[in-house]
C-alpha cells in the first residue's frame, strides 16, 4: 500500500483549501485532525480513496492526493476509516 | 554539557533535529504520538520546533523536567516515570496551539499579502512541505 506523496498536491487544490479555511467552511479543529492524520504517515489504497475529516474530505488515488471536498459532497473510492 | 554560546545558538535555531534512530527509539518507548512532535524527513529524521520544546519545558516545572531528561537518557526507567511521555505530549500540545493561532491569524487577516504569508506557514506546518509557489 502506498504512502501519500504530499509534494504532489496540486497548487489549485491547495488554494481551494486555503479559500475554504479562510471563509471558515473548513474548521480549525478539522485542520488539526488533518495534520494529526498526516503525521501518522498513513498508508492508502492503490485505487481511489476518500478520508472524511468532518467539515471536509480528502480524496485521492494511490499516493496522489487529488482534491478537498466540502461536507455533503460525495466522494468516490474506498473510505479510510481508521481513527485519527 | 553545552557551553553558554552553544546553548544560545541552539535556542536561536528554528528547529532541533532528531536522528532517524532517535525517532525510532522514542516511538518504541512512547508510541506513535512521537511523530506528532515535528516534521519527518525522507531519511526518517525529525525537525522539532525549538519554541515548542521551550514552551513544553516551561510547562513541566523543574522537577518533572529533570525527571523527563533522565527518562529520555535512560531506557530502563521509562516504566517508573511518566515525565518523558508528558514532555512529548506537551511538545505536541505546543505545536497544536501554534497551528491554531496561525489559523486564527490567517482567518482574521484582511491584508491579502500578509494573509498569504500566513497561509504558507500553515501549509508547511500541515503538509510538512515548503511548496515553491
Amino acid at each position: 500500500m502506498p504512502y501519500i506523496d504530499w509534494t504532489s498536491l496540486p497548487r489549485a487544490v491547495r488554494m481551494h483549501l486555503k479559500d475554504r479555511l479562510k471563509d471558515r467552511s473548513i474548521t480549525e479543529d478539522d485542520m488539526i485532525r488533518l495534520t494529526h492524520w498526516i503525521k501518522t504517515k498513513p498508508e492508502v489504497p492503490e485505487g481511489e480513496w476518500c478520508k472524511d475529516f468532518g467539515s471536509f474530505k480528502l480524496a485521492g488515488a494511490g499516493a496522489i492526493p487529488k482534491t478537498f471536498l466540502l461536507k455533503g459532497q460525495p466522494c468516490k473510492g474506498e473510505q479510510i476509516l481508521e481513527r485519527i | 554539557m553545552l557551553t553558554f554560546k552553544q546553548f544560545v545558538t541552539e535556542l536561536a535555531s528554528e528547529d532541533v533535529s532528531l536522528s532517524a534512530a532517535e525517532v525510532t527509539e522514542m516511538t518504541a518507548r512512547f508510541g506513535k504520538k512521537v511523530l506528532q512532535m515535528g516534521h519527518i524527513g525522507e531519511d526518517g529524521s525529525m525537525l522539532v520546533p525549538v519554541d515548542c520544546i521551550v514552551e513544553a519545558a516551561h510547562s513541566l516545572g523543574a522537577r518533572t523536567l529533570t525527571e523527563a531528561a533522565e527518562v529520555l537518557n535512560n531506557e530502563q526507567i521509562v516504566s517508573m516515570l511518566q515525565s518523558g511521555e508528558t514532555l512529548v505530549e506537551r511538545v505536541i500540545e505546543a505545536r497544536e496551539q501554534r497551528l491554531r493561532e496561525a489559523i486564527r491569524t490567517f482567518q482574521n487577516e484582511r491584508d491579502a499579502g500578509r494573509s498569504h504569508e500566513q497561509w504558507k506557514r500553515i501549509e508547511k506546518e500541515v503538509f510538512g512541505v515548503d511548496y515553491n509557489d
